[in-house]
């Protein structure tokens, strides 16, 4: 759900057909069709962008931060392509579990995501695995990139900012104070 | 919604009546060899091989990350080695490259390890792989398969996988890569074997190349291959015309059936035989890339097409469906009357906004561009062919060269 959607909005868009909300001009219709496609744009990005460590062989968890009310949805879609592994995504005032069972995925909401990471520690019995697999990613990345083809406003066109923050993604927002330079060595 | 602890029980039991039993054997992360530099020359390797992980039922296309041009990067791109005995002119893994690169390879075990956990870690949505060859391509390719082999089998993997089929690969070969494969791809490289001659002395363009793709053909009427076979052409390291690309992709589409062909634009590399050459603009892909688009989406007719090229049989830096709008659009439309195929061929309207507009006039008449504009149309490039309600725009746009 949208961050500023409100039960009157909900009530309206109830009201409408598919073909209403993508063929209207009237003005409410169209806050509708941009809030919705706000939402669903977020769903995309951070379905794709969340990324995860293991705790143990049950557990998957990642950052995520959305601007819209959409973590759960997100948790979801994670656990149907992990079954038999809880994903818990969060961050320092909520997280959202998921377990998929096959026919449906069971959902969990929580305080923050180390608290939840916590109690699922005591309940599995695990160790967190210490692989670092965004190593991986931080050589991996760099290799994808031509200096040549650089172009930053297309870049931020796929990947806004707000999308690079939700998810946390250090190699890409290049948090660690390196710059873009340092990823293209000589060639 | 269920506690976490519930969540926990089950998980720690491993079984669920419609899943049945997990007998998912993950690895052990411990035993992935994460050497940097293989890591990083080899996925280099594979910089200039373009794909795609969209195309299939079964997987939509998922861009985890994006390169610093925008391009999607949804799979783990590598080489299964840097070694390769073909003379390549534009190539660093080539073998009359003065650039000596240290040689790299994998391991079947340690690839699948790789791509399961980055898999499994949302980085990736599957594997791409190539890989040099040369003379012993059989070999190389008993190694993709291998590794293809370990993650649907070993790790009961059942995402994208995209495997290259080297040039002069056996049929067998091919066969059971289309068996493990999404999708597979030979690259073309070039648009006629005349052509393939200036950059390559040891690829045979029709045996190696071409009678590979004719195999992958005739091995789908019998054989599931989701995403189909793709090619790839180098742009600009010869002396081809875009006419001639453009003929050689009608070709590939009607006769070999390939659901999709990439262009990449050729960039010198240092030590290589084609490293004095002038790179390639990239307006120049990208006015292929929409001559493709045109055919394949809008369902051009190739002698309208034909009309975008200037005499030398080459594209313009300026948009092809404009230029061929021009050529053929007489006077201007009517949004209210016109078909779906008279609306796709005014620029700025595409398959998605003509569709929007046909749903629209069944209830509302189209009385001003506020309108199209809602419904998608880019007004701008569209304006000049329209009518809208008895009105027109016209600027000297529409007869600009």
């Amino acid at each position: 759900m949208h961050e500023r959607c409100s039960e009157t909005l909900l009530h309206g868009a109830d009201r409408l057909t598919s073909e209403d909300i993508e063929l209207s001009s009237d003005p409410k219709v169209v806050r509708i069709r941009k809030m919705a496609s706000s939402v669903l744009s977020e769903i995309y990005h951070m379905r794709s962008f969340v990324r995860l460590k293991a705790l143990g062989n049950q557990v998957l968890y990642g950052y995520l931060k959305p601007r819209h009310k959409t973590g759960s949805d997100i948790s979801r879609f994670l656990a149907r392509r992990s079954p038999f592994t809880i994903i818990v995504l969060g961050n320092s005032l909520e997280s959202w579990g998921s377990l998929c069972t096959g026919d449906d995925v069971l959902q969990t909401k929580g305080g923050s995501l180390e608290k939840t990471l916590e109690k699922l520690r005591g309940a599995l019995d695990s160790e967190e695995m210490a692989y670092d697999f965004e190593e991986i990613w931080r050589v991996y990345y760099p290799s994808q990139c031509s200096s040549e083809r650089k172009n930053m406003t297309a870049f931020y066109r796929r990947m806004p900012r707000t999308a690079l923050y939700s998810a946390a993604l250090e190699v890409e927002q290049n948090n660690n104070g390196l710059t873009l330079e340092d990823f293209f060595g000589s060639d | 919604m269920v506690t976490l602890e519930k969540m926990a029980h089950l998980a720690l039991g491993s079984s669920f009546d419609s899943l049945g039993q997990n007998t998912t054997s993950l690895p052990d992360p411990y035993l992935i060899d994460l050497n940097p530099d293989r890591l990083s020359a080899l996925g280099a390797g594979t910089r200039y091989d373009i794909c795609t992980s969209s195309g299939c039922s079964e997987v939509r296309g998922v861009c985890h990350s994006f390169t610093h041009d925008g391009r999607c990067i949804s799979l783990f791109k590598t080489l299964y080695t840097n070694k390769c005995s073909h003379q390549c002119n534009y190539c660093t893994n080539a073998s009359n490259c003065s650039h000596k690169i240290k040689v790299f390879s994998y391991t079947p075990e340690e690839l699948a390890r790789l791509t399961i956990y980055m898999y499994r870690s949302n980085y990736i949505e599957g594997l791409f792989l190539s890989s040099g060859a040369g003379k012993d391509e059989d070999v190389i390719m008993e190694k993709l398969i291998e590794t293809a082999r370990l993650l649907r089998n070993k790790y009961f993997f059942s995402g994208y996988i995209h495997l290259k089929i080297l040039p002069g690969a056996s049929r067998s070969h091919i066969r059971e890569a289309m068996e493990l494969s999404t999708r597979v791809s030979v690259n073309l490289e070039a648009p006629s074997a005349s052509h393939m001659s200036d950059l390559s002395a040891t690829k045979d363009y029709n045996n190696d190349i071409l009678q590979r793709q004719r195999y992958v053909k005739d091995l789908m009427r019998s054989m599931q291959l989701p995403a189909g076979q793709t090619t790839q052409l180098v742009v600009g390291a010869g002396e081809e015309s875009d006419r001639e690309i453009f003929n050689r992709m009608l070709y590939e589409y009607r006769e070999l059936e390939i659901k999709r062909a990439y262009y990449s634009a050729f960039s010198p590399q240092k030590g290589t035989v084609f490293a004095s050459k002038d790179p390639q603009p990239r307006w120049r892909e990208h006015r292929l890339y929409q001559m493709d688009w045109l055919y394949r989406v809008y369902h051009f007719d190739p002698l309208e097409i034909d009309h975008a090229f200037d005499e030398a049989g080459n594209l313009s830096n300026s948009d092809p469906k404009a230029a061929i709008a021009r050529q053929f659009i007489d006077g201007p439309v009517d949004p209210n009357a016109a078909s779906y195929e008279d609306l796709v061929r005014i620029p700025g309207i595409g398959p998605c906004s003509a569709g929007r507009i046909l749903a629209f006039r069944k209830r509302h008449k189209i009385k001003r561009k506020e309108e199209l504009a809602n419904l998608g149309v880019v007004i701008k490039r569209a304006a000049p062919f329209l009518k809208i309600n008895g009105w027109r725009d016209t600027t000297l746009d529409k007869w600009s060269a």
